[in-house]
């Protein structure tokens, strides 16, 4: 069986306990307009540029056949002219280009997941984020039963749209579910990620009900989810459904603009990280709503 | 004991620390030549008697009528100048260069000294005549000066101005009989002695009355400050000194002072680079429990700690420049050990172990150089509490593996029972506990260069002139094999040279510098009645420093890759290339440094490489005896010589241009070529072969302090050093800092006068670090974690 995948992270501290190596793996339903990976938003691999290594030597617009290339104070790449020939790869002495993602087999995906296997045994082990998880869920589910097969343990980053009786396989599978929940208003949740909470909210009450380790999360978007009544509604909505929940906000982080400047593209959100002060208001209101367990890393 | 690590983490500094602190900072270091007039006093005195009487009367002089100074406030007092940091011109070791260099000690690049005018005079006119020819660093550039020149560039023979060092005494000894006691039994062993060790035994009596004269005037001198002050501490201070001239010590300030006074007089004997105290937490402790019993409070056990850990500070190691470059910072490497284990593998850290921790977190100056010994079984309260004094960036401690390091020290020859209580000298060398001469920096063997002459036939790139044998060149091999093949050679041509070389130096200190007072504190000097440079230490080993499995594998990697699978570069085009340093040929640098896989990213056919050439090296040792008949041994670490070695060799088949630095550290990848995060990176490092790298090894990391600052990042931590524990590795070291600390340190140095960096093995001012220097700490890559 063979997945899509756009990054592999060793020493991943953020994505689970102890020391991980998460597997990103391509293809995601929603679009968030924040979107920190949108390598990860498509299965299919693309043309990326690294404006940082280029030397402006032009030998990729030399090699390319297709004239998908060309160079002025840097490299522009006609996504759609590309046939993915990888030429310019080969040509480029700096790997300032390279391709966005790439097919792997299970198997390697395996011996790439267990590179670090020393560095687990401390409560660490893999993650498998995205993209979305689940939309490779047959190939996460392999990855997740090879590494259960070796002891390794397991956790996933998913946004839980997904069918219920998918999300039901991966239950013995997984050890930890590192789930967000972006809005609690399923209009606002449609209109701007494109689909529906329903699902999300009731897989997140499913995975309670089941026993489910489960720690949520919400990233704190300027303009988007980081407003007081969302915070509110979703902190009550969590409590609510689990007495005991685990929580984290994630601060905005900007340093994905330069993926977006890459690929020539505008990204949307214009704010800064929140200060500790404001922090702390939003770690306030989970206070308010009797969240209990408040994560801070 | 759980009691005692959460009161002891919640001590605060006192204020009087603090006050000593500031002052000791605040002083102007000076070069020194009041100990070089009293020697040549001595030795013109002396004329016609022994190497070692003349020695020993001239130490005695110098513990008899040095300047002495304490301030009030000092609780731990003795340094080896009244000023505290002063540069001690030593002319038994080295007078020529000091001739050559003293005018521009207040301006060179590297460890700035202030020179009075008046001394630059005395010493041409009083000292410098009567050592011309008589120095070690004449006497040995007269026998081999030539030959030492004509190999430099492949190897920097070290040792050759001043004593060697890198020493751990017996300071258990020490403690036990103290003076008197070493006197009394160099008369026992008098008594019988055959003829040619009684002046062994009788230098060993001189130098003791001189500890005790040395001992009994700081009492004095307290004694006439407590009529002065009235400082409570100075009358206690005198009623220590006194006492200690003639007992050994029994309470824990006595035996703080006691080992003081011991690390001050090896430093006025041999004025050499790092005495060592070992495990201090193991045999210091009877004596803390002793005065806790008697109701010592731990704040008071914690100040008279930190006081000893200011004096660590106060004596600084005067180098030649060429030397500072390459041990830049003044190291003088007061090394103390905590943790560890047993000799029957049960866990050894006490409340002394995490006292000391407490102390470092308080003081964070580059002295001493203290080490974590951990293990599989180190208890995880340790791990945290000196995780919690990384993170606070002073660089330490630094942490050895004794599943690594134990197996390494017993493949050459070491007991099990000593190889458990090993310690650490200097940096990162390894010994075992007052029982050895490690002469643990007799060489840098520097593996780039020899690579350069084996792609160039024998030419220098740097001048184009032929300094090394002709076995072929890049354009004659025909395969990568054959390549190796003359890789080989010349490291065999190197080496045998190396240890010819090396055993001039063996022998010129056996000449020149017999040392009494440490053959007093090295077993088995005192049974055999042989001096410790004669070859009267237990294990006697010599330490050869490989220099840089990076920069060799990477090299390699490409020129496997490029010339001989790919042929995509011709063997005379690489050559072209890099005989003109990449002139317009920027493409291809590229090419070679992103397009050939890199040490330090876990990939297998790079590393095995530097695995390779690493092990050979270490084989070939293996065929050598020094010349007090003990093994070489192979050491992984350049404290800074990275730098100046890199200046001796040309542009590199890893993309590196001419004259840049190497890797820095010994293990560590070349800066910026490790892309695939920590974990790769020790992976990577693992590969190596530890068993044989008994002398030592280095391995930097850079983390920035937001890691630290949730109890998650301290566990995640801890579980990086776990791994590091299981993955065999013998050392790691962490600089935690982010640029902009460093930008501002260049730009405000009187502000950041505190601030202390790693400069690979050891923790320096980095305020007075060389701009290069500078700069190249701050392009090694640092770990975000964010």
């Amino acid at each position: 069986m063979n997945g899509f995948v756009f990054e592999v992270k060793r020493f991943a501290v953020h994505d689970g306990p102890g020391l991980r190596t998460t597997l990103f793996l391509k293809g995601c339903p929603l679009r968030c307009p924040w979107c920190q990976n949108p390598e990860g938003l498509h299965l299919e691999p693309r043309l990326w540029y690294k404006e940082a290594d280029c030397l402006r030597c032009g030998n990729c617009v030399a090699a390319c056949q297709e004239r998908a290339l060309a160079l002025d104070e840097r490299v522009h790449i006609d996504q759609v002219a590309c046939v993915l020939c990888k030429r310019c790869l080969d040509a480029c002495p700096t790997g300032a280009l390279l391709l966005d993602g790439r097919e792997v087999s299970a198997d390697e995906a395996e011996e790439t997941l267990l590179q670090d296997a020393v560095f687990y045994a401390e409560g660490g082990g893999i993650t498998l984020s995205g993209g979305e998880v689940m939309a490779q869920w047959p190939f996460a589910l392999e990855l997740l039963r090879r590494m259960r097969a070796r002891g390794v343990d397991t956790a996933i980053e998913t946004c839980l749209l997904v069918k219920q009786d998918v999300l039901s396989r991966f239950l013995g599978l997984v050890d930890h579910f590192i789930v967000d929940i972006k809005y609690f208003d399923g209009a606002e949740h449609r209109r701007v990620l494109g689909e529906s909470n329903e699902l999300i909210l009731a897989n997140y009450r499913y995975l309670v009900e089941k026993g489910a380790d489960v720690l949520v999360r919400t990233p704190l978007i300027p303009g988007y989810t980081a407003t007081e009544a969302n915070i509110r509604a979703i902190a009550r909505f969590v409590r609510l459904t689990d007495a005991n929940a685990r929580y984290e906000l994630l601060n905005f982080n900007p340093l994905c603009r330069s993926k977006y400047a890459a690929l020539e593209e505008d990204y949307p959100v214009s704010g800064q990280p929140f200060s500790a002060g404001e922090m702390e208001a939003f770690y306030a209101i989970l206070r308010e709503e009797g969240i209990a367990n408040i994560v801070r890393e | 004991m759980e009691k005692y690590i959460s009161q002891i983490a919640a001590l605060p500094v006192s204020a009087r620390v603090e006050r000593l602190k500031e002052e000791m900072l605040a002083e102007p270091r000076f070069v020194s030549i009041e100990q070089a007039r009293i020697i040549t006093r001595v030795y013109q005195q002396t004329e016609g008697e022994s190497p070692s009487i003349r020695r020993a009367k001239a130490l005695r002089a110098s513990l008899e009528e040095m300047s002495i100074r304490i301030l009030p406030e000092e609780r731990i007092v003795g340094n080896r100048t009244p000023g505290v940091r002063g540069g001690v011109v030593f002319p038994e070791t080295g007078a020529s260069w000091v001739d050559r260099e003293f005018e521009t000690l207040p301006t060179r690049a590297q460890d700035r000294f202030g020179v009075h005018e008046e001394d630059v005079r005395a010493f041409r006119e009083e000292i410098l005549p009567y050592w011309k020819g008589r120095s070690l660093e004449d006497r040995v550039r007269a026998v081999a000066g030539e030959e030492v020149d004509r190999v430099a560039k492949v190897i920097k023979i070290n040792q050759k101005d001043h004593s060697q060092g890198h020493i751990c005494p017996n300071t258990r000894k020490w403690l036990r009989l103290g003076p008197a006691g070493l006197r009394a039994e160099a008369e026992e062993h008098l008594k019988n002695a055959p003829a040619d060790q009684c002046d062994f035994y009788r230098s060993i009596q001189i130098v003791m009355e001189g500890a005790q004269a040395f001992m009994r005037r700081y009492a004095d001198l307290a004694e006439k400050l407590y009529a002065e002050h009235a400082e409570a501490s100075l009358a206690e201070v005198a009623r220590v000194c006194r006492k200690l001239a003639e007992q050994p010590p029994e309470t824990y300030h006595e035996a703080l002072q006691a080992t003081w006074f011991l690390y001050v007089i090896l430093q006025m004997e041999g004025n050499a680079s790092s005495f060592s105290p070992g495990r201090m937490d193991q045999y210091l402790f009877p004596y803390f429990e002793r005065s806790m019993e008697a109701g010592m409070t731990l704040s008071e056990a914690l100040e008279l700690t930190e006081c000893l850990w200011l004096k660590f500070n106060q004596v600084v190691y005067l180098r030649n420049s060429n030397s500072a470059r390459y041990f830049a910072g003044f190291p003088i490497g007061f090394n103390v050990a905590i943790g560890g284990q047993n000799a029957d593998g049960s866990d050894a850290s006490n409340a002394l172990s995490y006292l000391f921790l407490q102390a470092q977190s308080h003081i964070l100056l580059p002295q001493p150089n203290l080490s974590l010994r951990m293990y599989k079984n180190s208890p995880a309260e340790l791990l945290e509490a000196a995780t919690r004094v990384i993170a606070k960036g002073s660089g330490m401690p630094q942490v050895f593996n004794d599943e690594a390091v134990i197996p390494a020290l017993e493949a050459h020859g070491v007991s099990h029972e000593d190889a458990m209580d090993y310690a650490i000298v200097g940096c990162v060398e390894l010994t075992t506990q007052g029982n050895a001469l490690n002469w643990s920096d007799a060489a840098m063997f520097n593996l780039v260069k020899a690579l350069e002459l084996t792609l160039t036939g024998g030419v220098d790139l740097l001048t184009g002139k032929v300094i090394g044998p002709n076995y072929g060149d890049l354009t004659t091999y025909k395969t990568y094999e054959e390549l190796e093949a003359a890789f080989a050679r010349q490291i065999d041509y190197y080496a045998d040279k190396m240890v010819e070389l090396i055993a001039v130096m063996d022998e010129m200190h056996a000449k020149c510098l017999p040392t009494p007072f440490l053959s007093s504190v090295i077993d088995d000097c005192m049974a055999l009645g042989r001096d410790v440079t004669l070859g009267g230490a237990h294990y006697n080993f010599a330490g050869v420093q490989a220099i840089q499995v990076a920069n060799v594998a990477d090299s390699l990697a490409a020129i496997r890759k490029f010339v001989y699978e790919e042929k995509s570069v011709s063997a005379e085009a690489l050559l072209e290339a890099l005989r003109s340093d990449f002139s317009g040929q920027e493409a291809l640098r590229q090419r070679l440094i992103h397009k050939s896989p890199k040490y330090g990213n876990d990939i297998a056919a790079v590393d095995d490489i530097g695995a390779k050439w690493t092990r050979y090296f270490g084989e070939r040792l293996k065929q050598y005896r020094n010349r007090r008949g003990g093994l070489y041994q192979m050491g992984l670490y350049t404290v800074s010589a990275h730098v100046p070695m890199g200046q001796n060799v040309g542009a590199s088949a890893d993309g590196r241009h001419a004259r840049d630095p190497l890797a820095d550290g010994g293990v560590s990848a070349m800066y910026g070529r490790d892309q695939a995060g920590p974990t790769a990176l020790l992976k990577s490092v693992s590969k190596l072969p530890y068993v044989m790298a008994s002398n030592g090894t280095l391995l930097n990391m850079k983390f920035l302090p937001q890691f630290f600052a949730t109890q998650a990042g301290i566990d995640k931590f801890t579980a990086f050093l776990r791994a590091f524990c299981r993955l065999g590795i013998s050392h790691i070291q962490f600089n935690v800092l982010n640029e902009a600390d460093l930008r501002a340190a260049q730009k405000e140095p009187e502000k950041y006068r505190s601030l202390t960096v790693r400069v690979a093995g050891y923790t320096a001012y980095f305020t007075e670090l060389a701009p290069d220097l500078q700069e190249e700490i701050i392009a090694r890559t640092s770990y975000e974690a964010v």
